[in-house]
């Protein structure tokens, strides 16, 4: 099955599941989860049901383009229902069997992993899901987003895109990948994986990402000031203050402690804006509990 | 009539540590059964099995109807129940309504010799089914479970979301429902291998386990170790090696699965030129943690052999076997990388990489702090008793101790940091290498008989924790509520473990010498001041911050899984004990007198009660607090009953107090305390002379002060 079949296979297994097929956020994030189909709508009481790709980068993940399995970009396929529905869990299954992978065939487990965002502030309880002992999905309910308690609870799957698709291609190394029967993931992302590498571990500049990182949390919460908050521009700069930090991370400015301390203001300003949006929501009246 | 009783409860993934949630759910279901009058008492034989989807009980002797039952409930006194007008008082009429009674309903009963009107209220039988519901959603809430989630718009809070539940009274399924979810008297097989519903006939415990079974789902947990067990070592033997032995390992993967399926895998590197070297601690890491497989030794070393355990069986398994191969060797082959990587840089090159790396705003790089490590070391060294060479050593692993930080492995592999830091490092001796090594492995901190002089170690940690804390306390807040983004509770959870095997070592002392070097480094080298007061402030801040929530982490450091509310408020009393002022915390002496008191609690509860209601008896009469604490006049102890008193407790001052041992102290408090109601029923306290009364409270002060010297005694009351 190629790449592309892959994300279209699963998109529409979710939309015959009443999924909404979203686009993916334009800005550098390190997972789908950040997307604000995921991060703000899992709060409040408004039901939600959402599958989108994802670009996601992992900065620290890179590897110069020279290992067959580690990226520092890659592909995340999301799903995120609220209520997460009774068979959340069986239909993840029933995915699985639609591109091909069944549990006659391949050994597949839930593996205890809680879920947490320390920089959005946010939790849940799930698994990773192993096919084989390849992870392919981690699998959470929501408990807190943004410090804010998820009632109901949004059920949230994601699928690691180039992890299923080696699983179903057999193949061993990323970049030989079939994305479509033309093209290789290689001659898709391989130099910028090398490029990006370069500049994550060796040329960003740290001063400049450092000014770059205090001036995207100072936007958000003057953003936040505003009355009405601007929500969505502010959430917006808490993700640029985020990544920036995981260029920082991986240009290796952090220590353990100091690590913590830049997670902690970024998380400070991710809860003010899930507070705001939940504020918004309210005086919007909940409009999706309407609709619904 | 009673019968078996079976509940089955189907629920997603559990989390495999969560070893004893049946075992809990049972005994909890089996306590509401008895309080709601279904079972006589603690059923003799129960049964309880816990797989990774389900949690099953067998409870013998269930009623399906509860025993009806009449209870009394007493009114006001008679005297307070109506006016002289023979009208019902507000207290008689309050009583009358909330029981739902007429003044016809009222009868006579005398209690302390006392009248007092009274109304008898009848508890009607109840069918099982009527209350089941409602007492197996109690008995799940009140499970023992570090995190218990919602989902879905469900209101009940369990480990995992609820799905099926299967009930039977004998042969008879039970009808009810908890969190919309209603019972049958069928459950589930295997996911992958026998999916369909599966029809159980009794609550009996052999037809039971038969059924499930037949539809590949092993119940008992010792069947899957054993199982497993045997497949591993079978496997094992056909390649001419030995499962490395891990018991903690085996159980994980048993409580992983319902059916499982040993497979041998074997690691076959991509890479050019294979990394012979990758250190043994990253290749273990690699496949017990990460993997969950259990690596093949022969003579003790790796062999590129595994054993991997499947939840699954199939015909031909020769395409599972690729696949984890596959991932066995994406994940060695990245470790192998980033190892190559690391290796590149000398000594002088890795000790370089820390000034660029930000230990904490203000405070410096990460050489700063290594400075300040090394500087803490040789000071704390003293106070352990090092000898000079081990001194020499701690404070060359001290300077060394962060070199793996940041590197690419040590990114992967977080936990062998220290391990790294040994095996990147070319110019050191070995013990320098031992010492990092071992520094950061918590399973190391417990009192080992077995490990010899652990001074070196002991002090490597402390000044590595001791420093953390002190900084990040200058810079940052400690930690508040659940709120611990630093790990300041494992840090303060490490000194605990190693200090309590330093008798007389004094913890604020060592807390605050690394705040002296905190307040320098900032004061001479960034424009963050701070003054020493302010300094010293927050220290005892968060020194007294820290004590507070010692029973926080009760359950770890006394190394108990789940510690009782009992233990927890042991733990509490002593904490409180210690003076807000007091300077000199020695942590050995703390734990001496938690241990004291949870042994006495654990093996003798009648004296341990003895113990509270005595000390609740001289509290009562200390009513002048300090006054009295004045010397006793032996002179003026007249009476037989107060010199033997006296005579007693100048035993247990010389034998316990004056050499700290607290060990068999509650012991012999135990003993004194029938001196001392010998000595309240004999002996007038407020004797009319004033020299007389003022020597007899100062003996009660003693007294008082004994029980303080363990505990604060008020905290122990339930």
């Amino acid at each position: 099955m190629y790449v592309q079949q892959l994300i279209s296979e699963l998109q529409h297994f979710w939309q015959q599941r009443g999924c909404s097929v979203l686009q993916p956020l334009d800005l550098q994030v390190g997972a789908g989860t950040f997307h604000p189909a995921t991060t703000l709508r899992a709060l409040g009481p408004e039901p939600w049901s959402a599958v989108y790709v994802q670009p996601s980068r992992r900065p620290g993940d890179g590897r110069y383009g020279r290992h067959p399995n580690r990226l520092q970009r890659y592909y995340q396929l999301q799903v995120v229902q609220k209520p997460s529905p009774d068979d959340f869990q069986q239909a993840y299954l029933n995915s699985l069997d639609q591109i091909g992978i069944s549990g006659k065939e391949h050994d597949i487990r839930f593996v205890e992993d809680d879920w947490e965002s320390p920089t959005l502030g946010a939790w849940g309880l799930g698994w990773e899901v192993w096919v084989d002992g390849m992870e392919i999905t981690q699998f959470t309910y929501f408990q807190e987003v943004g410090g804010i308690v998820c009632a109901p609870v949004m059920g949230e799957i994601t699928y690691g895109i180039e992890r299923l698709a080696m699983f179903l291609q057999e193949c061993d190394d990323v970049y030989a990948l079939d994305w479509s029967p033309n093209l290789k993931y290689g001659e898709l992302y391989r130099q910028n994986e090398k490029e990006q590498s370069f500049y994550n571990f060796e040329l960003a500049d740290v001063k400049l990402l450092l000014e770059t990182f205090n001036a995207s949390l100072d936007q958000s919460n003057l953003l936040l000031e505003q009355d009405p908050a601007l929500v969505m521009p502010a959430y917006e700069a808490v993700l640029a203050g985020s990544h920036t930090f995981n260029l920082l991370d991986a240009r290796g400015h952090y220590s353990v402690e100091a690590r913590a301390a830049a997670i902690t203001q970024v998380r400070e300003q991710a809860n003010k804006a899930a507070a705001a949006y939940c504020a918004q929501r309210t005086r919007l009246g909940h409009p999706l509990i309407q609709n619904n | 009539m009673s019968n078996p009783l079976l509940i089955e409860l189907l629920v997603e993934e559990i989390p495999p540590q969560l070893t004893n949630l049946a075992h809990d759910f049972s005994a909890n279901l089996a306590n509401q059964l008895i309080n709601a009058r279904f079972l006589a008492q603690q059923p003799t034989t129960s049964y309880c099995a816990q797989t990774p989807r389900r949690l099953t009980t067998i409870i013998d002797k269930v009623r399906s109807a509860s025993l009806g039952s009449t209870r009394l409930r007493r009114g006001p006194a008679r005297s307070r129940a109506f006016t002289d007008d023979r009208e019902p008082t507000a207290a008689l009429t309050g009583f009358l309504r909330s029981n739902n009674a007429d003044i016809d309903d009222l009868i006579d009963i005398e209690h302390n010799q006392i009248a007092y009107v009274a109304v008898e209220s009848t508890i009607a039988a109840r069918k099982l089914e009527e209350l089941l519901g409602e007492l197996i959603q109690k008995a799940l809430t009140d499970v023992v479970a570090p995190r218990l989630m919602r989902w879905g718009d469900n209101r009940l809070r369990f480990v995992r979301p609820l799905h099926g539940i299967c009930a039977l009274l004998g042969n008879q399924p039970l009808a009810f429902s908890v969190a919309n979810i209603s019972a049958t008297a069928t459950t589930v097989g295997h996911r992958f291998l026998a999916p369909g519903p599966v029809q159980i006939a009794s609550a009996n415990r052999d037809e039971y386990v038969a059924a499930m079974e037949k539809n590949y789902v092993m119940v008992s947990v010792q069947q899957r170790k054993k199982t497993i067990r045997n497949q591993c070592d079978e496997l094992a033997h056909k390649c001419g090696g030995q499962i490395d032995d891990d018991n903690d390992l085996v159980a994980q993967i048993a409580a992983m699965c319902e059916w499982p399926v040993s497979h041998l895998g074997t690691f076959t590197s991509l890479e050019k030129e294979p990394a012979d070297d990758l250190p043994h601690e990253v290749i273990t890491s690699c496949m017990k943690k990460h993997l969950r497989c259990l690596p093949i030794l022969k003579d003790g070393l790796h062999t590129r052999r595994f054993v991997f355990v499947a939840d699954n069986k199939f015909a031909d398994s020769g395409k599972h076997i690729l696949g984890i191969e596959r991932v066995m060797r994406a994940r060695l082959d990245d470790a192998i990388f980033c190892w190559k990587q690391d290796r590149k840089l000398s000594d002088k090159q890795h000790l370089a990489r820390l000034d660029n790396i930000t230990y904490l705003k203000n405070l410096g790089s990460v050489t700063s702090r290594v400075e300040r490590i090394e500087h803490l070391v040789k000071n704390f060294g003293i106070s352990l008793k090092l000898t000079h060479s081990q001194i020499e050593d701690a404070a060359c692993a001290a300077r060394m101790c962060k070199v793996a930080q940041g590197t690419l492995l040590a990114n992967e592999y977080p936990e062998l940091e220290g391990v790294l830091a040994s095996y990147y490092l070319r110019n050191v001796n070995n013990n320098v290498k031992t010492l990092l090594a071992n520094y950061l492995d918590r399973a190391k901190d417990h009192t080992d008989p077995d490990a010899g002089d652990t001074r070196d170690r002991d002090c490597l940690v402390l000044a590595h924790e001791i420093e953390r804390i002190a900084a990040i306390v200058a810079i940052h807040k400690g930690f508040s509520g659940s709120k611990d983004p630093f790990g300041l509770r494992r840090s303060m959870l490490r000194v605990l473990r190693v200090l309590e095997r330093y008798p007389g070592v004094d913890y604020a002392k060592l807390l605050f010498v690394a705040g002296k070097i905190i307040y320098d480094y900032l004061n001479a080298e960034t424009s963050h001041k701070i003054t020493g007061d302010d300094l010293n402030h927050k220290l005892n801040l968060n020194f007294q911050q820290l004590l507070d929530r010692v029973h926080l982490f009760a359950g770890e450091w006394l190394n108990v899984a789940t510690p009782s509310a009992e233990l927890v408020r042991i733990v509490k009393a002593v904490i409180a004990s210690i003076s807000k002022q007091q300077q000199n915390i020695d942590i050995s002496d703390i734990k001496q007198r938690v241990l004291a008191l949870a042994e006495l609690r654990d093996t003798n509860h009648a004296g341990y009660q003895t113990l509270l209601v005595t000390y609740k008896r001289l509290a009562k009469i200390n009513e002048f607090g300090d006054l009295f604490d004045v010397p006793i006049n032996e002179d003026l102890l007249t009476d037989p009953a107060e010199k033997k008193l006296y005579k007693k407790c100048t035993k247990i001052r010389q034998n316990f107090l004056s050499s700290g041992n607290y060990r068999l102290l509650p012991e012999q408090l135990i003993e004194l305390c029938s001196d001392i109601d010998e000595f309240f029923d004999q002996v007038l306290i407020n004797d009319p002379n004033p020299a007389k009364r003022a020597n007899r409270h100062a003996l009660v002060y003693e007294l008082l002060d004994y029980f303080k010297s363990i505990a604060t005694m008020e905290k122990l009351y339930s």
